[in-house]
């Protein structure tokens, strides 16, 4: 019999992502003793918090949840308060503020809006961290698009001149459309890919531009992948579900190119 | 948590799952409720909703052509029938074993509506395909066409579903049609979709063309949707490259974009 957590992820990859939240309680009901490790695993949509200390906005996920608490990366303060909340030390603080701004610079720069937020913590040989984008499209006409970004990623220090980065990314994209011409459509769900490298660190602050260059570059990537998967891949299984030619005039057009083809052999 | 409400927690997974895997879905729920044989004995009505509804196709001995399942050719039984194959038969719907098949008889008036569909079927789904032409007690027709696609080991499969019924009396057809693709290699991407049908014909000749027009206009509004929202809502998420058309200058001047923004004028949205 196959083992509970790993059925858990294999459902949660085979049932409609857009449920995800909601299969993912009932899994947390059904084996309670993995609603921890479930929550860490399995990526959401972000939720958006306000910051009570600084009124800006924030975004919430498993790595700054500390109970039923969330820590703002602006404050640095738990909402509800808590009195021994996890907080970084001062000097992963230092890097988290630095990584927050220039995030913020990355995310003006690529989305001309959404929402940002970058948590660090320490690690025995080297730290951890998390990359947060969070982006809704314009609703303009019928159609509507969500996008969230989660970047997890482990530094490894080796020596003072060198550190060796793992980058786990995962996207939730959902896009829908509401025109009644069209009935419902409903397009969503999620790609995750990992990356490895070594990469030369001058002081701390190194490890904001080796993981942002990284950062930038799997998402690049994956914004491709994205648009090949959703609008390229889907659409041709649709065309494979159902061909808008007739089959008998397709596969006359195959028999005709090979036989011209065959002819041009045999000339 | 009480065997009922496992049981509904289990069925909700199981009508969820994608085309072509409800057995691996099954498998997973058999892990979570640790083959708990209360739980699994309560999903029959799951299974058999599931069935129903995703027109599952069966093989009856004796025929080439796989039998769809839907509640239009469900007997008072509880049983199947197809007039074109001429069998009747039971089913059990967690292993889809066929049993009990006894040859069947439909009445001649839907012969050449049956015909029509099929060739109309054989032209535009690839096989594995099926469909269904029933008669209803109160005059109506049902056709019930599904195109499946299963690639497993390429991390994708889909269903094309579609099921109108033919009120011979006013000549309309009313139905749906509904498209489900599951994409999972690195990831876990579903388009489902589902429109309503409202058309109309004015000979019997003309029902199988009035389902493959409307069928046809669905299959392009479709595919200008795919373009339309990668042109539109997915562009308007995130940029392919910052506005300097270059990679960011990542380091220690990265402020610098901050202060030429300040220059320019503020944020330009």
């Amino acid at each position: 019999m196959a083992d509970p957590f790993d059925a858990s992820l294999d459902i949660l990859r085979r049932l409609n992502p857009k449920n995800t939240a909601t299969n993912l309680s009932s899994i947390c009901s059904l084996v309670p003793d993995l609603t921890e490790d479930l929550l860490s695993s399995v990526d959401q949509p972000l939720q958006v918090k306000v910051c009570k200390a600084t009124g800006r906005d924030y975004l919430a996920c498993d790595y700054n949840r500390d109970g039923d608490s969330f820590r703002s990366p602006w404050s640095n303060e738990y909402d509800p308060p808590l009195a021994d909340g996890a907080v970084p030390s001062e000097r992963i603080r230092k890097m988290e503020v630095v990584a927050n701004d220039a995030f913020d610079i990355y995310r003006d720069l690529y989305y001309e809006g959404g929402l940002s937020s970058v948590y660090l913590w320490e690690l025995d040989d080297g730290l951890a961290g998390v990359v947060l984008l969070k982006k809704a499209s314009p609703t303009s006409g019928s159609s509507s698009g969500e996008w969230d970004s989660i970047h997890v990623f482990e530094v490894e220090e080796r020596g003072s001149r060198a550190a060796h980065y793992k980058l786990t990314s995962t996207i939730i994209l959902n896009v829908d459309t509401s025109k009644t011409s069209l009935g419902v459509f409903s397009l969503g769900g999620n790609l995750t890919r990992q990356v490895e490298q070594d990469a030369a660190v001058d002081d701390e602050m190194s490890h904001v531009a080796n993981i942002g260059k990284m950062v930038e570059d799997t998402e690049s990537k994956m914004r491709n992948q994205l648009q090949e998967v959703y609008f390229g891949k889907t659409r041709d299984i649709v065309s494979d579900l159902r061909s808008i030619g007739t089959l008998s005039s397709i596969r006359d057009e195959k028999r005709l190119q090979s036989e011209v083809v065959g002819n041009l052999e045999s000339r | 948590m009480s065997v009922s409400a496992k049981i509904n927690a289990a069925s909700a997974f199981l009508t969820d799952a994608p085309p072509g895997e409800i057995k691996d879905v099954y498998e997973d729920i058999k892990a979570l409720v640790e083959d708990d044989e209360d739980v699994l004995d309560g999903l029959a009505d799951a299974f058999e909703k599931y069935n129903l509804e995703q027109f599952v196709t069966v093989k009856v001995p004796g025929s080439d052509k796989t039998v769809v399942i839907s509640r239009y050719n469900m007997l008072e039984d509880g049983g199947f029938y197809d007039a074109e194959v001429g069998k009747k038969f039971k089913l059990d719907h967690r292993s889809l074993k066929v049993s009990d098949v006894e040859s069947y008889e439909g009445s001649e008036s839907i012969t050449s509506l049956t015909s029509e569909i099929k060739s109309y079927v054989l032209e535009h789904y690839p096989s594995p395909s099926s469909y269904g032409v029933f008669e209803s007690p109160d005059g109506t027709l049902a056709v019930v066409i599904v195109g499946n696609k299963y690639s497993p080991h390429n991390f994708w499969n889909g269903r094309w579903r579609s099921s109108y019924v033919v009120d011979q009396s006013s000549k309309s057809i009313t139905g749906t049609i509904a498209l489900d693709v599951h994409y999972y290699e690195d990831g876990n991407v579903r388009l489902t979709t589902s429109k309503p049908i409202s058309t109309s014909y004015t000979s019997t000749a003309g029902i199988a063309k009035a389902i493959a027009a409307a069928e046809r206009g669905y299959q392009e509004d479709i595919n200008r949707e795919f373009a339309g929202l990668s042109d539109g809502a997915f562009k308007s998420l995130r940029r392919q490259l910052p506005v300097t058309r270059s990679k960011i200058e990542w380091g220690k001047s990265i402020g610098a974009y901050r202060l030429g923004q300040d220059i320019g004028g503020g944020r330009s949205k």
